[in-house]
Order: C-alpha cells, then structure tokens, then sequence
C-alpha cells in the first residue's frame, strides 16, 4: 500500500483552493511522511460531464458520472445494490464512478465479434471492491445501446428462503418458486417495454388445457401471463429465456437485438441451497426449475450477446468468507460450466479514487467536520475505511 | 538455618512421643504447647526449647558463618566443566550471571536469582556448554571408528546409502537398565532412489499415505510393534520389501481409477478441453467442417496449448491472482478478443 504517498497530496476543493495534506497523527500504522514541495498542476476533478457510457475512456477514470433519473427507474428497477439506492434517494441523484474493470469489460463488449458463440465474463474481488457496480456500469452501456438486457440482480436469493415452493408441473423431478419468478418478470417487464412488441414468439406454449400462448404472438403477451398467473410463472421464465437465446442470434437487418446476460451471484448456481423438501430433504440446485433454466442461458451454444457474471461471497451459502477468487467459489463443476470465461478482477480504491470519492461527498455535504480546512479527517477516513468503496 | 530445622525436628518428636506413651506426658504436652504457660512456669534455661526434664540442653553445633558466594570469587578464565560437570539445579551462587526470573509484582521488576524458585523449577543446561561437549566428544573418540573420507559429502553417502536407520538409546540412573523406547526404529528413505516407474510410483504413495512426504520425497516407515529393537529392523526392512513388488503389480481394479482419485490434473478428456473445443468448432462453424483431423489440428494450435498450460496451472498449483491472470490472457487469445 503506497499510503505513505498519499499523504504528500494535495487536496483542493473545486474552489481551486491549494492545501497541504500532512499525514499525522491518525492510525499508528501509517509509513513515514516525505513533504514534497513542488506543488501538483493538475486539478482533482471528480465528476465528468460524459453521462454516456460508450464514450467514457481512460481520461474519465476515477470520475463519476450521473445516471439520468429515467434510466434508474427503468434499467435499475431491482439491479443496484441496497445502500447505493439509499445513497441515491439521499442525494437525489446516481452518480456512478468511471473505473478501471468496468472500462476494461466495455471495451470488451465493444471488440467482440457477435457472430460467434457467446463469451462469459466474470467479475471477481474482495468483499466491498465494487463488484455489483461495476456491473451496473455495464448494464447501463448495454441498455443505451440498444440491447436486452436480462439482468439477475442476486442469483443467492433464488436458492435461499423460499416461502412457496410448489412441484413443477412441466417436469416431475423438478421445483417451482412462482413468488421469484413473478417478481423477475415484471421487473424484466420495466426494464425491456421496447422489445416486448418486438419479439415474436417462435413456437406455441401450452400452460393448462384451456390456455395457450399461440406461435407468433408478441414476447409481452408471455409476460403478462406470467405476471398474472403465478402458478406457471417459473415456466414462463424458462421460456423467455428460450426464445431470446434462439432469437439473438439474428442479425441486426432482420430485426435482431444483441443479448446480455447479468448475473450477480453466479456461484450460487453451482453451490447447495437451504431449501428442503416435504420431507426434509435439501433440494438440489438443478431441481430448480429457474436455476436449471438459467444455466442453460450460460452455456455459450448461443451467438449474439454476451454473459456478464459477478461472484459473491456475501450472501453465498456454505462458503468460506476469505474466499473470493473464481474456482474456490464457483467451485468444480460451476467452472467447468464457466470455462473458457474471462475473469476480470475488481480491486480497491485507488488513490485517486479515493479522493474523488471524498470530494464528492464533501461536495454533496454527506461529510461534515468542523475544520474542513484540518487535513486529519482525511487520513482519518482512509486509514478507518482502507480504500474500500463500501466502507466508502 | 541448620539449629531452626533441627528445633522443629524436636519439637515433632516430643509430640510423637507422647501419643506413644499416652498420659504421664499429657501434662508436659500441655505445656509444651501453650507457650504462655511455658514462659512464666518453666524454670529452663534454654528459651523457645521443649522441656528436657532431667536429660539435659540440647547441645547445638554454634551456627558457621556464611562465606563468600563462589560467584565471586571465579577467574575470568575458569574451567566451567568443573562448577557444573552434571546436570544439577540452579545454583544461584555458582552461577555468575545477574538473571532475574517470576512475574514483576506491582509494576516492580522481577524477582533476582537468590531464593528464587523459578529457576530451580525449570530445566537448565549449564553442563552442556561447548567446551564440555567437546570434552564429551573427545572421550568418545576413543570407542569411534573413523568416518570413510570417500563419502565427505551428503550426496555421496545418499548415493551411497540411500536407507537411513534411526535408533535411540537410553541411559539413566535407576534400577534398571532396560528402556522400552530403545525398542523404535525409524527408516527414512527416498523414493526417487528406488526402483519405480511412473504406475509404480504413484501406487506406492498411495499405499504409504501419510508416511510419504512429497515435498521432500522422503517416505519414513517407524515400527515399534515388535518388543526388541532387532525385530522391528526386520519387519521395516519387510514392509519396505513388500511395498516395492506391491506397487509394481497392477490389480484388475486399478483400472477402475476415477478422475477423483488422480493425483494431479490432465487437461486430455477434460471437461476443460470438451469445453475449448467446442468453442472454437463453433466459432469456426461456418468454414470447416468436423472430423477428427480438424480436432488435432485445432489442439495443436499454439493458443490452445496456451490455454491448457494456464487450465494445469490453476488446478494444480491452486489459485492465485497470477494464475487467474495468466488464465485470462490465454482466453482472450483463444476467444480472439
């Protein structure tokens, strides 16, 4: 850790205001202070007009960046995570920062051929490193793009405390959660209103001896149902998800759409659920209906989109709570089913991050002290908060 | 020092005497114990001791005075051999160094060396310095035999004598001189000096289990079942005999040898490489066509041999940032991103 460097900074305020930063004081475990006496040209600027995702590049990083209020109501209905939404109804924005994983996934998705089968990425890192957002910061390039997005805001949810847990009736061996899979629907339903006219179905989907959703007719139509009709909503999400992976392969004339897969929690897929049976029996992963249907969507027999995938430890079950790298948390077979998959690490605050960071809570009045000339509460917050974005 | 200890003796005694000759002492016991009693009646000479009756005082060597500390009076250049030749307490007179030991009671230090119990407690080694265990070498030299000069490094007398044995012997003061632990032999060798080939190897690690170290490649066999020191030799000799021809046999069942039980990871016919290939058949599905050749041609591929390389590090050696890092940089080239 290159605290001792931080200390020698400079802060200035927007005000362009110049002040020494001494690192007293605070936190026994700091290195020796060097004083630097040339001052730094450059200001700290720490938001960026560019509220455009493609157009962000490595100029931006570090900088936030406002989410338009439509598109957290529409993309984000059920995607960020709990304490970042209550930072944006305190704040009354959502101010997202530019950084590094996220850059590097976008420039990704920018350089991938569509035509070949669908490439997993998956984001992994300490606990608190910016995981989820980062993968927001995604969706949200993908949706001003004009994708689909199909985002899974935390896969752990689906294999745990299961309050209706009914036999499926398209396969005996497997499980329904039609609580889950109606909730999905209509937040899926918020985020893609523009596709649901667009797609048209491609076979005929019997639910009962009376109803049927006909081929040809629009995706919304299934949507409706399953929101309606809570019974058979697991089966409808299975086959939504058929029909968009069978369709977003098309290309871009004949009315296509590229699809992204976001998945946060994706080891829970592979792990064990606290869900039990009549008979006391733990329930499997696979004889979940949702979860088996899911894991088709990551194999990648499908062109036209790619898999963005976050690990979580918090929130997994069984798992220990050091671990965060992919194959101890996705564990043999999940890897397996993941492979080839390309891992981007999410790491900590940078410097320079954290001190965007702090300036924009200075700017949003979240950090009150009294000397906001005194240089400690600085040095006090990073040492306490360790550059983690979550403690941030 | 020496008279308080032997009043006390007395004073026992005189209490022991009278339960055996019952009452006549009673009276002389009631005075014994009562000092009040003893002070203002007791027409003795000797204060603070029993009632002699008509045998006379006690006659008591004068106390000596206490001499100088031995401490004090050591040469610099002294032979150390001599103060402490054997394993002997903690003498803090002999011992001329100024060690303090105990728990510093009330923020004090702790207690100095005289008196101190501490150090009596614990085990010392002040008769094992260097000189006197050269002096233990030199009078040894005289039962030794001279070390062969030809094997003057490790490696020869590896090369050499690749099987180790270890006994211990046990000598101590007592009524016997037998020492059941003399009985335990320890065999160590390795296993890259014997004979195996690769089956052989992998089943003979197998079937020591804990007794095989890998990353020193040492098995070691103990054997204590036997009750003389002897038998033991012969039964490790044995079970080492035994495991060699053991492991170059290959039962029926072996066959049935499972992924689970591999020792390290093989990238052929793995999920690993299902996986690969059929990535790069379906991105290449609108040229070729598939066959068996195009399955060689595309193993062989330099990128794909990179990504098998990363796919064994990482199951093998476990994960790591690099790993992971060199994993993802033979995906992108294979993925061509």
């Amino acid at each position: 850790m290159t605290l001792h460097r931080l200390f020698p900074l400079r802060l200035r305020q927007t005000i362009a205001q110049v002040r020494l930063l001494h690192g007293s004081g605070c936190g026994h475990q700091l290195e020796e202070v060097a004083m630097e006496p040339e001052l730094r040209k450059e200001t700290s600027v720490f938001r960026t007009q560019v509220n455009d995702p493609a157009c962000q590049s490595e100029r931006h990083l570090g900088q936030y960046y406002t989410l338009p209020t439509s598109h957290l109501h529409t993309i984000f209905p059920h995607g960020l995570p709990a304490r970042y939404q209550q930072q944006v109804k305190t704040f009354n924005e959502g101010c997202v920062m530019v950084r590094q994983p996220a850059l590097e996934l976008i420039s990704y998705l920018k350089a991938a051929d569509y035509s070949k089968p669908a490439v997993r990425y998956l984001l992994y890192g300490l606990k608190g490193s910016g995981k989820t957002m980062s993968l927001c910061h995604t969706i949200h390039y993908c949706s001003t793009q004009g994708w689909l997005v199909l985002h899974i805001p935390d896969a752990h949810l689906w294999v745990k405390n299961c309050k209706e847990l009914l036999p499926s009736s398209y396969h005996t061996s497997r499980f329904d959660q039609p609580i889950e899979a109606s909730n999905w629907l209509r937040n899926f339903r918020t985020t893609n209103e523009r596709f649901l006219s667009k797609i048209k179905l491609r076979q005929r989907y019997t639910w009962t001896k009376r109803e049927s959703t006909e081929k040809g007719s629009p995706l919304g139509e299934l949507v409706d149902m399953g929101v309606s009709r809570v019974k058979s909503s697991s089966d409808v999400v299975g086959a939504v998800l058929k029909e968009l992976r069978l369709q977003a392969a098309e290309t871009e004339e004949s009315e296509g759409f590229r699809l992204a897969v976001a998945i946060d929690g994706v080891n829970s897929l592979w792990g064990r659920t606290t869900i039990k049976k009549e008979d006391k029996s733990p329930v499997a992963p696979e004889e979940l209906t949702l979860i088996h249907n899911l894991r088709k969507m990551i194999d990648n027999n499908w062109c036209g989109g790619a898999v963005i995938a976050t690990l979580s430890q918090t929130g997994s079950l069984y798992s220990p709570s050091s671990a965060y790298l992919p194959k101890e948390l996705l564990g043999e077979e999940g890897f397996d089913s993941m492979d080839p998959f390309i891992p981007v690490p999410v790491s900590n605050y940078s410097e320079k991050e954290f001190e965007s960071c702090y300036l924009y809570y200075l700017d949003r009045h979240w950090l009150q002290h009294p000397h906001s000339e005194s240089h400690s509460p600085q040095t006090c917050i990073l040492v306490w908060s360790f550059l983690i974005p979550y403690f941030n | 020092m020496a008279a308080h200890t032997l009043n006390i003796y007395m004073l026992s005694l005189g209490r022991m005497h009278c339960h055996i000759y019952g009452r006549n002492v009673h009276k002389a016991l009631n005075r014994a114990t009562y000092a009040t009693a003893l002070s203002t009646n007791n027409s003795s000479l000797n204060k603070g001791f029993p009632d002699r009756g008509s045998r006379g005082p006690i006659i008591r060597r004068p106390r000596r005075e206490e001499g100088e500390p031995r401490k004090d009076k050591m040469p610099v250049d002294q032979d150390w051999t001599a103060v402490y030749p054997t394993a002997a307490p903690f003498r803090p007179g002999s011992v001329p160094l100024p060690v303090r030991m105990g728990f510093p009671v009330k923020r004090g230090v702790p207690p100095e060396k005289k008196g101190n119990l501490e150090l009596i407690k614990i085990p010392n080694f002040l008769h094992l310095t260097p000189t006197a265990i050269k002096k233990h070498c030199e009078a040894m030299k005289l039962f030794c035999t001279e070390w062969p000069s030809a094997l003057d490094t490790n490696v020869k007398c590896d090369e050499h004598f690749p099987i180790k044995i270890e006994c211990k012997d046990y000598v101590s003061a007592g009524t016997s001189i037998r020492n059941p632990s003399a009985r335990i032999v320890n065999l160590r060798v390795k296993l890259s000096s014997l004979n195996l080939d690769d089956h052989a190897g992998k089943k003979m690690a197998k079937l020591l289990g804990e007794r095989y170290y890998k990353e020193t490649d040492i098995i070691t066999i103990i054997t204590d079942s036997c009750p003389v020191r002897q038998q033991n030799y012969d039964y490790a000799m044995y079970l080492l005999t035994v495991l060699y021809h053991e492991s170059w046999k290959t039962e029926a069942w072996e066959s049935e040898k499972t992924v689970a039980d591999m020792e390290e990871y093989s990238w052929e016919d793995s999920p690993s490489q299902k996986n690969a290939l059929s990535t790069l058949v379906r991105m290449q599905i609108a040229g070729e066509v598939e066959g068996d050749a195009v399955r060689d041609k595309l193993l062989g591929r330099p990128e794909v041999q990179e990504y098998r390389e990363s796919v064994i590090r990482l199951m093998n050696e476990g994960e790591s940032e690099s790993s992971i890092l060199q994993y993802r940089e033979a995906v992108k080239k294979l993925l061509k991103l």
